[in-house]
């Protein structure tokens, strides 16, 4: 969250200490490098390691805060008894005013679910699978349903607290604001690739998460090589583009107004049903199968429709319907936004441009863009 | 034609009012750096408003909130090859809003609001990798000073960064350090001015030069914490790149690592890839109580499937 202070060769974002107060673990999950029957080597911290750790590296500008995560040792009462100390140490005993986000563990007691929102910033809970019946076969120690349960808990617990602000607020009666609860809301992660769900499948179960309990964020991780990796893994990990276009996918969910169907629906393509395109972007996809909406004339067209042109987002949308109110748009005003021009030149019209007609419709007209894109392509590879 | 030497944006804002006042176009100002000084003092600004009888002195301009805080950042910025020309733009753009409406700045394909846009873009770029990467070291010595600061009054530990902005931010951006460090006495030092803080007051001196700093080896830790986060089979150097440009390398101690585990990446995957699988039973079969804590809570899920609890 917040500001990157360092990043690594990966290319992630350092912003919080973000390890676990053990990587002991008494859970059999096929994709995790730290499940019981892994050879990593074991080590675990106490409780003012990790508080002191966390200290130093904050007084130094190294990080926002901590994100801490736990293997499952003993129980789960247990375990999460532990992450909580750390929390609560930090903020009750060395005024720690940085970003905390905890890992929950789902089968852990309701009680202390609450003692964590008072401290935390974000609680979050991994979704881990697609489906049930995937976790059952790649974690078999994980419950379906004390997932969803504690989900629900944690988001009636932010509601609540929400809900007492607003009344704080209309009433102007500071007295009347809940005991903190997880003020960021919370998350979850998806494990991608390491079962046989397509994109719609997970993109669907996203959705419903994001309806249901208010998630801020879905994670999706494809899962990466590990040392040590399971026999119960598939021996190829995924793309790791189609992470990415997952991501892509779930922006356009969210933000642009688009459904899991007009995204996924490919079945008259090349490619596997229910599975996004991995060559170019779903938003580009989407265009290409619906040449007939195109072009938009940027200069009457309605904001949402705008926001459907390929290379024009929220920002530059908003933008264009701003500055066509003062002067009418020239194909220059687009090149002056920095807009992607080779992309867009297909899709729309200006007062001094249109698109050639047989150009948007010539049966190749989609290998104009895999061209560009293959080159993109090898950052992910 | 005027002209007026500015140093900072108070400064212009006076001088600026004051020839809105006496409606003086901008094509007939020349705006110098301070180091030249104007023809006109600011003090002859009272001559020309005085002698501009067109306007009435009761009349205000009503200039959006919006323009004056980006006008403020765009301030910051720092031009080399031609220092006074921000002051140039920003009343341009000002004349413009009073004459032709605030809808100018919605031209987002016109020169000056292009100009104010990627002055104020590049500030608040300025500002931001600072946030980052600033980052303090703890001084061991005791009786040291830097820039002025003594680090022995009282027992408090004594943090210090040194950092070099592209702009002129740091009297913008101390108040952030200040908000996010409030129970830590720190100085951050620039070429351009250094910001110091003992927990109670924030005081504000002249640039300095790049001191010595004989800070604990605290970083030892950061290093480790670098090296092992990252995930050789994602290698994106370009990504990091261009989040994080060479010139900050310098400020970051964990830099010295990124070479050798660029490096080592590919060869690591490789590893990783081939080593053979592991049993997934291999713990359950060596420890009763882990393969009996593992049986108890798969019955238990199974018999909630059952009942569809």
């Amino acid at each position: 969250m917040g500001i990157c202070h360092s990043y690594t060769p990966d290319g992630r974002c350092i912003s919080l200490l973000k390890i676990l107060l053990t990587n002991f673990c008494l859970y059999e999950c096929a994709y995790c490098v730290n499940r019981t029957s892994s050879n990593v080597p074991r080590a675990r911290f106490s409780i003012d390691e990790v508080v002191n750790l966390t200290m130093d590296f904050y007084k130094r500008n190294y990080i926002e805060g901590l994100f801490l995560s736990s293997g499952i040792i003993k129980s789960a009462d247990y375990t999460m008894e532990q992450v909580v100390a750390v929390a609560r140490k930090l903020r009750l005993e060395h005024r720690f005013g940085g970003y905390i986000h905890l890992k929950t563990i789902p089968e852990a007691s309701p009680e202390l679910l609450a003692e964590a929102g008072l401290y935390a910033d974000r609680l979050s809970i991994n979704v881990e699978l697609p489906s049930e019946k995937s976790l059952k076969r790649l974690a078999p120690e994980k419950n379906a349903h004390s997932i969803v349960r504690s989900m629900a808990n944690l988001s009636s617990g932010i509601e609540e607290y929400k809900e007492s602000q607003k009344l704080a607020r209309k009433k102007a009666n500071k007295k009347l604001i809940a005991p903190k609860f997880s003020p960021s809301g919370q998350s979850t992660q998806m494990i991608v690739g390491a079962d046989a769900s397509n994109d719609a499948i997970i993109l669907r179960k996203a959705s419903q998460l994001y309806k249901s309990f208010k998630m801020k964020r879905v994670y999706y991780s494809a899962f990466s090589p590990i040392p040590d990796a399971s026999s119960e893994l598939p021996l190829k990990p995924p793309p790791l583009v189609r992470e990415h276009r997952l991501y892509q996918a779930d922006w356009l969910l969210r933000f642009y107004g688009y459904g899991i169907d007009e995204l996924t629906d490919v079945t008259n393509e090349s490619q596997a049903p229910g599975m996004l395109s991995l060559d170019v972007d779903p938003k580009l996809a989407w265009a290409i199968r619906h040449r007939d909406a195109f072009p938009v004339d940027l200069n009457r067209a309605d904001f949402e429709t705008i926001l459907r042109v390929p290379g024009i987002g929220v920002i530059n949308a908003r933008r264009l319907v701003a500055q066509r109110k003062v002067a009418t748009l020239r194909y220059q005003d687009l090149s002056k936004l920095r807009l992607p021009i080779e992309k867009l030149k297909y899709f729309v019209t200006t007062i001094d441009h249109c698109p050639n007609p047989t150009q948007l419709d010539a049966a190749n007209f989609s290998s104009l863009f895999i061209a560009q894109k293959n080159q993109q392509m090898n950052l992910f590879e | 034609m005027y002209s007026f030497s500015v140093t900072d944006f108070d400064g212009w804002r006076t001088i600026a009012r004051g020839l809105l006042q006496a409606n003086v176009a901008p094509s007939e100002i020349s705006w110098q750096p301070p180091e030249q000084h104007g023809l006109f003092s600011p003090s002859s600004l009272e001559n020309i408003i005085d002698s501009a009888t067109r306007v009435s002195s009761s009349y205000t301009h009503k200039i959006p909130r919006d323009f004056l805080q980006r006008a403020q950042q765009a301030a910051c910025f720092s031009d080399r090859k031609d220092p006074a020309r921000k002051w140039s733009i920003l009343y341009s753009l000002l004349w413009r809003i009073v004459n032709c409406g605030k809808e100018t700045l919605l031209l987002t394909s016109d020169p000056d609001v292009r100009c104010l846009d990627s002055m104020c873009k590049a500030v608040s770029r300025d500002k931001h990798k600072m946030k980052a990467f600033v980052r303090f070291q703890q001084v061991v010595s005791h009786d040291v000073e830097i820039a002025g600061q003594a680090s022995c009054e009282g027992d408090a530990e004594y943090y210090v960064a040194w950092f070099e902005p592209c702009h002129a931010i740091i009297e913008s951006i101390a108040p952030f350090f200040v908000k996010r460090f409030t129970g830590m006495k720190w100085s951050i030092l620039t070429p351009d001015g250094c910001a110091h803080w003992d927990m109670t007051q924030l005081t504000l001196s002249e640039g300095v030069l790049k001191p010595e700093i004989d800070a604990d080896a605290f970083d030892l830790f950061w290093k480790a914490y670098y090296r092992n986060i990252f995930n050789p089979a994602r290698l994106k150097e370009q990504a990091m790149r261009s989040e994080m440009p060479k010139k900050y390398w310098k400020y970051l101690p964990e830099a010295t690592c990124i070479q050798d585990l660029t490096r080592g990446a590919a060869a690591i995957t490789e590893q990783m890839i081939n080593a053979p699988a592991t049993n997934s039973n291999r713990a359950r079969d060596k420890s009763q109580a882990v393969a009996q804590f593992q049986d108890t809570l798969r019955l238990n899920n199974r018999i909630d499937k059952n009942t569809g609890a």
